[in-house]
């Protein structure tokens, strides 16, 4: 069947650059299409990806565009197009709860990422579930325990998991996430679909609810490359309101054939390191033998500290998010999650002279990551070291050894890159082996691609041209 | 080095108006609040001394891509 023949239920199937053809081009109900996202997010609610649904928002503002694009007044790609925005991000009218009990007010004004949509025309569709004030590591979850499409007895990952969630199983065309410490790229890994963390400074974070901001970043999560490249130019540039935001112009995404000329490393410390599972290695080999196949020389690259990416990512970003917190954890600290305020009040004990080594570290980090992107065009990594884990019920943090394993050491492969303030993506490259012990059919696994400061583009088309030659990103959750 | 005990932390936290909610609460600082500073006080680099903690601004740096 081609794609004009599909009715709106079926096409929410499609990516989101698809979507926006049929949309500008008047093929396609801006209403209908948010009829049939509203219509899915209520069939699988129970997968709690949504915090807030504004469905009469929603028709107001898909009505409003169909209008719009009747007269031929194109406001760009996004216009009609139904998207969702974490509930970390304030959205004028909605309400905020940044996943937890302690905050719930409705906002009187979008966060720039969120009124950049809206003039570009998207349909904001609600607010999407995260974990509490976006830390991650969190057991309880009070609007609701994310549940991964691929398998709803597992982790969506943390912190932007409704994000995840909505664009794997089509509740939205496209959701915007953060990412601190990996929390696009987690939950877009875990969830098998794209997301893009891009270069500290590229994207406003004003109006969002802050975790550590030295690493925040906002950026989208999307099924595809194309479709991340098309909302990444939406948000993107400077904002008078966030004074951190370059005014560096942002250069649109062109596609080019294949991948000639280009120098991709890969960072052997994050495969031979004994923690990333045999299958998680071999999807990434198979994903560098497509590389190759694409004209890109696929190099070895090191990072002598990767190992304590880790260590030096939560380290920082617990002891600035501690400080976010102090006055809630004085006066409401029976309101937090018991592994948020656990994790929070250790951080409030963070000795100066920790942090201050720590950010000494940090240099360290980013002048190997540097120089790496000196030596390589980008750089590659496996996105996690292994598929969606069980959902949690407890922390299991009964000793300081516990707490090493946990957060420190060689599983931590997002660390490194937020630590540099680098722009990285993740995308999916297939699946672990069907474990029916396990209960699972295959968890998605994905690739972590790194770039120089600005060079989101590159990305993208390592990206792009990777999802031109497989079919990974076509692959979609048997949620019935 | 030595760890702190859970009494040290439930003192620590007293001085900064902070109050575990029960024991698990307190034991699971603890852990956590060691962890960090045995693994902080591990890391070692040639180079440390010459590393100034700045924060990572590219807004002033040209041509990056």
């Amino acid at each position: 069947m081609s794609v004009r023949d599909q009715t709106a239920d079926q096409l929410v199937l499609r990516p989101a650059t698809e979507l926006s053809a049929l949309l500008t081009r008047g093929e396609l109900s801006p209403v209908e299409l948010t009829k049939a996202f509203i219509a899915r997010a209520k069939r699988y609610a129970h997968l709690n990806a949504y915090i807030s649904l504004d469905e009469g928002g929603a028709l107001r503002q898909a009505q409003v565009a169909e209008d719009e694009i009747k007269r031929g007044e194109i406001r760009g790609p996004l216009h009609g197009l139904p998207m969702a925005v974490k509930d970390q991000f304030d959205a004028k009218g909605l309400r905020t709860t940044a996943g937890s009990v302690i905050v719930d007010y409705v906002a009187d004004q979008d966060a720039t990422v969120v009124a950049r949509l809206r003039e570009a025309g998207a349909v904001i569709l609600g607010k999407l579930n995260l974990s509490e004030f976006a830390l991650g590591g969190n057991v309880t979850h009070p609007h609701g325990i994310p549940h991964n499409p691929w398998d709803v007895t597992r982790q969506a990952g943390q912190s932007s998991s409704g994000s995840g969630i909505a664009v794997a199983a089509s509740l939205c065309a496209a959701a915007l996430g953060g990412d601190t410490a990996g929390s696009i790229r987690g939950p877009a890994a875990w969830c098998g679909i794209t997301g893009l963390r891009p270069t500290w400074g590229r994207v406003s974070r004003h109006g969002a609810w802050p975790m550590a901001w030295f690493m925040d970043t906002i950026g989208p999560m999307t099924k595809t490359v194309a479709d991340a490249a098309m909302v990444f130019e939406a948000i993107a540039g400077h904002d008078p309101k966030d004074e951190h935001t370059s005014t560096r112009p942002l250069t649109p995404f062109e596609a080019r054939e294949g991948l000639g000329g280009l120098r991709v490393g890969v960072v052997r410390e994050s495969i031979d390191n004994g923690m990333t599972t045999p299958d998680v290695v071999a999807g990434v080999e198979a994903a560098l033998e497509v590389l190759r196949s694409l004209g890109a020389t696929v190099l070895d690259e090191t990072l002598p500290l990767f190992e304590h990416g880790g260590l030096i990512s939560n380290g920082l970003a617990d002891s600035e998010a501690a400080q976010i917190h102090r006055k809630f954890l004085r006066e409401r600290p029976e309101d937090y999650d018991f592994a948020s305020r656990r994790r929070l009040m250790a951080a409030s004990l963070v000795p100066a002279a920790a942090y201050v080594k720590l950010s000494r570290f940090r240099m360290l980090m980013r002048r190997d990551v540097m120089a790496a992107l000196d030596r390589v065009d980008l750089l590659v990594t496996p996105a996690q070291a292994e598929g969606a884990p069980k959902i949690a019920t407890a922390t299991g943090l009964t000793s300081k050894e516990a707490v090493m394993r946990q957060f420190f050491g060689l599983r931590a492969h997002r660390g490194p890159f937020n630590l540099s303030g680098v722009p990285a993506m993740v995308l999916p490259i297939g699946f672990t082996p069907a474990d029916v012990e396990a209960g699972h059919a295959g968890l998605p696994m994905s690739l972590q691609v790194i770039g120089r400061p600005f060079a989101e583009n590159a990305v993208f088309q390592l990206g792009h041209a990777y999802q031109q030659a497989t079919d990974w990103h076509e692959r979609r959750p048997p949620l019935d | 080095m030595t760890d702190l005990t859970p009494d040290e932390v439930r003192t620590q936290l007293a001085a900064i108006g902070l109050t575990p909610v029960d024991q698990d609460d307190l034991d699971e600082i603890t852990h956590r609040i060691n962890a960090v500073n045995e693994a902080v006080l591990a890391l070692e680099h040639p180079e440390l001394d010459a590393q100034e903690p700045m924060s990572v601004f590219w807004l002033s740096e040209e041509g990056a891509e």
